[in-house]
């Protein structure tokens, strides 16, 4: 063998192994394009299993976003029915309480017209009440002009008849009848005087004017000059503290003052002449006026007895004609009284006595002048 | 009560007419005009109504006298010296006595009406007998003496 033929034969060898190669190659890729279309269809199946799936997975899910939506769907109608049962609650409450309001209106307007009912029950009672008074200071009045009137004719007859007795046959009458018939006219006297002094005691509530603003100095002076007699005649010295401007009916603060004093110069002790002073202190509600002397004063079991009318300490000859009756306390009493204040003293036998007594402050009083 | 000063009236009596329900009043006024003056005529009517009587009577020819001054008790039985005063000052002729107002009263109510209804003045009778006298004479005196009446025209 040559060469040639060796290496044509190893060239035919390798010839044919190449081709054998090639073939195998060929059926190599052969094998491989069918398994790669094995794969490919396994794939192919794959991808078409998952796309199966994922459809399924839709469908999973829109069935599941289904039920989500109806869950939602009843969680919302769950939550528009316990809205709606709210509301309801709430109107009931709503209601409830509109009803309460309005029952509480009704008990309001059912106090008030019970109130209502009260007050005009009240306001009924107080207009009886004033009517009572007035019926009462009219029969007072009346009581006044018939003590005034009828009474003192059948009076004035005992005495100018009995005087009368007297004028003309003085001669002819013995000591003991000139002592009875001056007994006789001089109960007569003073039972006038007493008529008298009840229609003034009378006529402080029936007569009393309305309040005004009152100079009370002024009112103690007009006072001290309807007493200037017997200051006079008993030498009294009278001093006064500045007074204030009060409210009240100036003639009866002026009364009030001149029986005060009156009394005052009247009870000083024999042989003095009396000492008055006359003060007055600004308390928080009221005026306290004082009337001071030091005069024969009395005990205290007396202080309540001699603001009752008629009730007097002493015989009736003892201060003389101008003893008077016993009313002029009880009259002051009225007085203040009618003003609204109180009257009180303190005194000491032998030592003298002071009366107070306290007017109330109204709005724009002025204060007193010092 | 002597001088008169020449006054017309000494020659005639002076007629007054007193109304008055209280004969114990009427017989104290007698006696004390009694006592001063036998001037003055004195008629007496017990109560209101009959004072309108005699003031009617007046009125024709009754032989009740026009008095020259009328002396008024306030308080009387039926009608009262306030109704008598009031139809004396309505009357044209009446109205121009005097007339002096007598009460027991010094009630200022009573006093004030008098006044309002044309009284000439008014006078509470005082409880003392010579202050009574006193009073009666001081009318006397002022309305008798002093005073000028008014000229009375009959009817
Ligand atoms: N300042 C006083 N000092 C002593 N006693 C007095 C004083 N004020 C009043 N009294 C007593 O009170 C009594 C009653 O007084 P009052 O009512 O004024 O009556 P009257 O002055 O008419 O006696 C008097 O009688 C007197 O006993
Ligand atoms: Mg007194
Ligand atoms: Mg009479």
């Amino acid at each position: 063998m040559s060469l040639e033929a060796e290496l044509q034969e190893k060239v035919n060898f390798l010839e044919q192994t190449h081709f054998a190669n090639m073939n195998i190659i060929d059926d190599l890729n052969a094998e491989r394009q069918k398994l790669e279309n094995y794969q490919r269809a396994a794939i192919n199946i794959l991808e078409d299993l998952n796309s199966e799936r994922r459809k399924m997975e839709y469908s999973q899910r829109a069935t599941f976003n289904i039920l989500q939506d109806y869950n939602l769907e009843k969680a919302r109608l769950n939550d528009i029915q316990t809205a709606a049962i709210n509301i309801l609650e709430d109107f009931n409450l709503g209601k409830n309480r509109m009803e309460d309001a309005q029952r509480a209106t009704i008990n309001i307007l059912e106090d008030f017209n019970l109130e209502k009912e009260r007050a005009e029950l009240a306001n009924i009672e107080l207009q009886e009440r004033t009517d009572e008074l007035k019926q009462s200071n009219a029969e007072l009045e009346q009581f006044a002009y018939v003590s005034s009137h009828d009474l003192q004719e059948p009076l004035r007859m005992v005495a100018s008849y009995v005087q009368l007795l007297e004028n003309r046959y003085r001669d002819q009458l013995d000591d003991d009848a000139r002592d009875f018939i001056h007994f006789a006219s001089d109960g007569a006297n003073r039972m006038q005087i007493m008529i008298k002094d009840l229609l003034q005691y009378s006529r402080v509530g029936s007569r009393g004017k309305p309040f005004e603003s009152v100079d009370t100095e002024a009112a103690l002076l007009q006072a001290l000059s309807n007493l200037r007699l017997s200051i006079n005649e008993k030498i009294a010295s009278i001093s006064n503290d500045p007074l204030p401007t009060i409210t009240g009916d100036r003639s009866q603060i002026s009364q009030l003052f001149q029986n005060l004093v009156g009394n005052a110069i009247k009870f000083g002790k024999q042989g003095e002449s009396p000492f008055i002073h006359i003060s007055v202190r600004k308390q928080k509600l009221a005026w306290q006026f004082s009337v001071e002397d030091k005069g024969i004063g009395l005990a205290r079991e007396y202080f309540e007895r001699i603001f009752v009318i008629f009730q007097r300490l002493h015989g009736y000859d003892k201060f003389g004609a101008a003893g008077g009756t016993g009313i002029g306390l009880a009259i002051c009493k009225r007085i203040v009284e009618r003003h609204g204040g109180r009257i009180w003293l303190e005194s000491e036998p032998g030592k003298g006595s002071t009366f107070y007594f306290t007017i109330p402050r109204a709005e724009g009083d002025g204060g007193s002048r010092q | 009560m002597t001088l008169t000063f020449g006054h017309t009236r000494e020659h005639r009596a002076i007629n007054i007419l007193l109304c008055e329900d209280n004969p114990g009043d009427v017989r104290l006024i007698r006696e004390v005009f009694n006592e001063t003056a036998a001037r003055l005529e004195l008629s007496v009517v017990m109560d209101g109504e009959e004072a309108l009587d005699y003031f009617r009577c007046l009125d024709g020819h009754g032989k009740t006298e026009m008095p020259e001054l009328i002396i008024l008790d306030l308080n009387m039985p039926k009608k009262d010296g306030r109704e008598v005063l009031r139809e004396i000052k309505k009357n044209r002729k009446l109205k121009r006595i005097p007339v002096i107002v007598l009460t027991a009263s010094e009630a200022e109510w009573d006093i004030d009406t008098c006044y309002e209804l044309g009284a000439n003045c008014v006078l509470t009778k005082p409880i003392n007998l010579d202050q009574f006298a006193d009073m009666l004479n001081t009318i006397e005196k002022f309305w008798l003496d002093m005073v000028k009446l008014p000229k009375m025209e009959s009817f």
